[in-house]
C-alpha cells in the first residue's frame, strides 16, 4: 500500500481515479453533510465503507494517523472537552465524526488532482457571468493545493524549531512571531513560484 | 510604507497574481485552523483562525481580504475540515455558530477598509521617490498613524465577528442576550484580543514580505 501525505494528490490509475470528477465532487458534497448528522450506527458503515475504498485503492490509512499529527492533537482536545461537557459517548462521536471527515477529505484529494476540481467546479459555475466561474474553481483549486501544503510547512517549521531546541531561553511570544514570520516568508515565496509557473503555462 | 499605499500597489498586480494571493489568504486562514498554540495560562490552546483573517484583511485590503474569507468559507461549506476544531459543512452555517462564519466575512472587509483609509490610486513608479522623500520626522509619524490605523481596523473587525455572531447564537439556542454574551463574547474576547494585537504587530512586516515576493523593484 502507498504510503499517503494527507490531503496531497496521488497520482494513479485506481477505479476511484477515473471516475469522473464531477460525480465524485457530488459524493463528497452529500456524504460529508449527512456524516455530521448520521446516528452511530449509520457513521460505522461509512467508517468501514470509506475504509473499503481506502483498500480499493490501494492507499494505506496507517500512513495518514502518522501525517496527520496536528490533526490528532485536536481530536484529543475535542475528545477531551465534549466529554467534559457532554459525557464520554457524545465525545467519542464528535471525535469519530472529525477523524472520518479527515479520512473522508483525503480520500477525495488523494484521488482527484485539484485540475480536476477546478474544472469540475468550473463547469458547474458555468451559468455565473464574466467568467466568474471559471476564476472561482482555479482560486478553490489553487486553495485546496496550498492547504495541504501549508499544513506541511508549519509541520517542517515547528519540528525544525524544536530540533534546534528553538524555544530554550527565548520568551514565548517570540517564538510564536518567529514561527508565524517563517511561515508567512515561505507561503509568499510559494505563492509567487506557483503564480509564474501558472502564467507560464497560459492560465489568466 | 503606508497600508493604503500597499493596497493601492496590489491593485497593480495581474487578475492571476490576485487570485493566487487570495487563495493563499484561504489555505493561511485554513491552515490557521489547525495550528493550536497552548498558552501557559489557559488549558483552552489559542487556534489561529482568526489571527490569519485580521492579518490577510490589513496585507491584502479589504476586497481581497473579504475575497479569502470567502474562498476560506466555500471551502469548509464544500466539507473540508477547515472551520474551527476541525469541523467542515454547509450545515454549519444554519447553526449556532453560523453568525461568527458571517461575521468573519465582513470582518476582513471593515478591518481592510479601516486600514486602507485614504487609500488612493497610484502607480507603482510614484511610490519609491514620494517614501523617499519624506523627512525622518515626517517617516515616524507616518509610521505611528499606520499603528493607530491597524490597531483601530482589528478592534473594529473583532467587534464585527460578535456583532453577528452573538445574535444568530442567541437566537438559535433561544437564550437571552446576557447569556449569550456571557456564552459567546466574554470568553473568547481575551484571546481574540491577543490575536488582533499580533496580527496589528505583524502587519508591518508581512507587507514587508509580500512586497519583497510580488514587487521586487517596488522598493
Amino acid at each position: 500500500m502507498a504510503p499517503s501525505l494527507i490531503f496531497h494528490h496521488i497520482p494513479g490509475t485506481t477505479p476511484l481515479h477515473r471516475i469522473n470528477p464531477r460525480w465524485k465532487l457530488i459524493a463528497y458534497l452529500a456524504v460529508s453533510p449527512l456524516a455530521m448528522v448520521s446516528p452511530p450506527l449509520y457513521l460505522g458503515g461509512l467508517t468501514l465503507l470509506t475504509f473499503a475504498l481506502y483498500i480499493w485503492i490501494r492507499l494505506s490509512p496507517v500512513s495518514i494517523l502518522k501525517e496527520a499529527r496536528p490533526l490528532w492533537v485536536l481530536a484529543i482536545i475535542l475528545l477531551t472537552f465534549r466529554t467534559l461537557s457532554n459525557g464520554i459517548e457524545s465525545g467519542m462521536l464528535e471525535t469519530t465524526r472529525f477523524a472520518w471527515l479527515i479520512f473522508w477529505t483525503h480520500l477525495f484529494l488523494a484521488s482527484t488532482s485539484t485540475g480536476d476540481i477546478r474544472k469540475a467546479i468550473g463547469s458547474f459555475l458555468q451559468i455565473l457571468p464574466k467568467n466568474l466561474g471559471k476564476r472561482i474553481g482555479l482560486a478553490l483549486s489553487i486553495t485546496l493545493l496550498l492547504f495541504p501544503l501549508f499544513l506541511d510547512l508549519s509541520r517542517e517549521i515547528l519540528d525544525a524549531m524544536t530540533l534546534r531546541q528553538f524555544g530554550s531561553n527565548r520568551s514565548f511570544l517570540f517564538i510564536t512571531k518567529r514561527f508565524l514570520m517563517i511561515f508567512l516568508r515561505k507561503a509568499f515565496r510559494m505563492a509567487g513560484s506557483l503564480s509564474q509557473a501558472l502564467e507560464m503555462r497560459g492560465f489568466q | 510604507m503606508s497600508p493604503n499605499k500597499d493596497q493601492s500597489l496590489i491593485q497593480t498586480l495581474n487578475p492571476l497574481q490576485r487570485t493566487v494571493l487570495i487563495a493563499l489568504g484561504a489555505a493561511s486562514i485554513a491552515v490557521g485552523a489547525f495550528i493550536a498554540i497552548p498558552l501557559p495560562v489557559s488549558p483552552v490552546p489559542i487556534v489561529l483562525q482568526n489571527f490569519f483573517i485580521l492579518l490577510m484583511a490589513l496585507v491584502l485590503g479589504p476586497k481581497m481580504g473579504t475575497a479569502s474569507v470567502a474562498l476560506y468559507l466555500i471551502t469548509g461549506a464544500l466539507g473540508l475540515p477547515v472551520f474551527a476544531g476541525g469541523k467542515g459543512g454547509v450545515a454549519h452555517f444554519y447553526g449556532p455558530t453560523g453568525g461568527y462564519l458571517v461575521g468573519f466575512l465582513l470582518s476582513a472587509g471593515i478591518t481592510g477598509a479601516v486600514s486602507g483609509i485614504g487609500a488612493k490610486q497610484s502607480s507603482m513608479n510614484q511610490q519609491k521617490p514620494v517614501e523617499m522623500s519624506l523627512p525622518e520626522s515626517k517617516k515616524r509619524k507616518e509610521r505611528v498613524k499606520i499603528r493607530v490605523q491597524d490597531v483601530a481596523a482589528v478592534a473594529a473587525g473583532v467587534f464585527t465577528v460578535y456583532l453577528f455572531g452573538v445574535p444568530w447564537l442567541a437566537y438559535k439556542l433561544g437564550f437571552h442576550w446576557t447569556k449569550a454574551l456571557l456564552v459567546g463574547f466574554l470568553p473568547f474576547l481575551p484571546g481574540d484580543l491577543i490575536k488582533a494585537t499580533a496580527a496589528a504587530a505583524l502587519a508591518p512586516h508581512v507587507r514587508r514580505l509580500l512586497r519583497k515576493e510580488f514587487f521586487p523593484y517596488a522598493g
